[in-house]
């Protein structure tokens, strides 16, 4: 029944669709032709979407393959299981044809069957893919000015630009002014709470222009409104944020939306060196966002011929959760490519590091990761980044 | 994906065993903080009709049986979803479908035994839904 509904829902669409009953079977088509994406459902015969999704993680001709996983279960226990094994999204069943097509046409480039090849018009020449370094604009449309201003305070830092409208025909109308002049927003979001479902209708506004197609659209709205925020779902939109916003996470739920890489905010390069510098806090998302994007900068550093990395510590104030299991995890991942490492930050960083790593192994979030620091007697770690490049 | 608004009845929480089930009977098992079983019993009306409303046209006898397996996927999904929100985490088993005239389907260790029909628009027979469930002490 899922293949069906899924081959209707591509069939406009110039794409090759392969389809596997189980996960094993599964396995084994996604090793043979490398999709561009894997649609996996959890509940499967023989090897389930959670094995397999361990599976094609753990293999490093697979593992970059975005998978969208679809489930029954949309628990937050469940939700949070999958995305920690590096899911890059995830639709909750029932759903419909378009939002599959929605969600995979942000992880590729879909053209419609006997469409001509992109001209300088529809391709969009010089128009680069957009980073998370970039200045993005935010669209938030809600009546309250204080969740404008709320927005604006959580993401100023990261040099984004909020534009706030009171309503969805305020909304409507900015978006379409901003097309002719190129100054479209990278995300949308919006209250469900407009009455006479005013935001599903300001969805279909917007997906009916071409031009803003691809724009991710959020719902805000409070934690308990779960119908509104199921409705939106169906509808299309990436998710929702609830009130009270939680703005530490916030913008790293945008970049998540926005599906950026969000490694451009932390790594740099200083001489033939890689640098990582750790911020001074880290979210439970932005964590995981963070380890996963890393793969791809690591393997480019080996591609590139080089193999220094150095993991500056110096704006971590305190070791939380989620910052531990991102430094662990882009260590172990080094190791793994046979990458030197060496770390920049404070004495205490010494023993208090190995120790965090070591007594979180036990926690649930850390389970499958392994210690970096395992077999290393003691743990040097250097002032600055020259006494560091100067140590390889 | 359904498009087709299912009204539930005043239900039984308290449904004598064993409970008898007519038509395409789809099931799927619960285990963890709380044990039991689920299971969605359509007419064979009832399971041609969504069948042919889910896929867009005609189904085969094994199109209704995937439908039906994938619906009970879906109900019992979001009964888990829920169970776990209350602290009762359990794993699904997948779902299993049988046909026939007269199912009698019981749980001798169940403490709950919960049973509802819904009311599917346009579609003269109802959705019934069984769930016999234990919790884990």
């Amino acid at each position: 029944m899922i293949h069906t509904l899924i081959n209707k829902g591509f069939a406009p669409y110039d794409v090759q669709m392969l389809f596997a009953s189980n996960g094993a079977e599964g396995l084994e088509v996604a090793s043979n032709e490398k999709p561009d994406v894997i649609l996996l459902d959890v509940t499967m015969p023989v090897m389930d979407g959670v094995e397999c999704l361990g599976k094609l993680k753990a293999d490093p001709a697979l593992k970059d393959i975005p998978v969208i996983m679809l489930t029954a279960e949309a628990g937050k226990e469940n939700v949070l299981k999958i995305a920690k094994m590096g899911v890059r999204d995830y639709i909750v069943k029932p759903f419909t044809e378009a939002n599959v097509v929605d969600r995979v046409s942000r992880l590729v480039d879909l053209k419609h069957k006997g469409a001509a090849a992109p001209t300088a018009a529809t391709a969009g020449p010089g128009k680069k893919q957009k980073s998370v370094t970039d200045a993005l604009k935010i669209l938030v449309v809600d009546e309250h000015p204080a969740i404008m201003k709320s927005i604006q305070k959580a993401v100023s830092s990261r040099g984004w630009k909020v534009v706030g409208c009171a309503s969805p025909t305020e909304a409507a109308a900015e978006v379409a002014s901003s097309v002719p002049v190129d100054n479209t927003p990278d995300i949308i979001l919006i209250s469900l709470a407009y009455p006479n479902k005013a935001a599903l209708a300001f969805y279909a506004t917007v997906r009916s222009n071409p031009a803003l197609s691809r724009v991710p659209i959020m719902g805000l709205c409070v934690k308990t409104a779960t119908f509104e925020q199921n409705n939106a779902k169906d509808t299309g939109f990436v998710g929702s944020i609830t009130k009270p916003l939680d703005l530490k996470e916030l913008p790293d739920r945008l970049v998540r939306a926005m599906d950026l890489d969000n490694t451009p905010l932390f790594y740099s390069m200083d001489e033939d060196a890689l640098v990582v510098s750790m911020p001074e806090d880290l979210s439970e998302i932005g964590s995981l966002d963070l380890v996963r994007y890393s793969r791809a900068r690591l393997s480019g550093l080996v591609n590139s011929g080089h193999n220094k990395l150095i993991m500056d510590l110096t704006g971590v104030k305190k070791f939380e959760l989620p910052l531990l299991r991102a430094i662990a995890c882009i260590l172990v991942e080094a190791k793994a490519l046979d990458i030197a490492w060496r770390i920049v930050g404070s004495d205490d960083d010494i023993f208090t590091l190995p120790t965090l790593v070591a007594s979180n192994q036990k926690v649930a979030a850390f389970k499958d990761i392994k210690n970096p620091f395992e077999g290393q007697a003691t743990l040097d770690i250097y002032p600055d980044r020259d006494a560091a490049k100067k140590a390889f | 994906m359904v498009g087709i608004t299912a009204n539930p009845g005043s239900g039984n929480s308290k449904a004598p065993q064993p409970s008898s089930l007519v038509g395409v009977m789809g099931s799927i098992g619960l285990s963890g903080k709380v044990n039991g079983m689920v299971y969605t019993a359509f007419s064979d009306t009832l399971a041609q009709q969504v069948a042919e409303k889910i896929l867009g046209g005609s189904a085969s006898v094994q199109d209704v049986s995937d439908v039906v397996a994938e619906l009970t996927n879906m109900i019992t999904g979001n009964l888990k979803s829920q169970l776990c929100d209350m602290g009762f985490n359990c794993s699904l088993s997948i779902p299993s479908v049988v046909r026939g005239d007269d199912i009698q389907v019981s749980a001798k260790t169940a403490s709950i035994s919960v049973k509802n029909e819904y009311t599917l628009e346009g579609c003269p027979d109802t959705l019934v839904v069984q769930v016999f469930a234990a919790l884990e002490h």
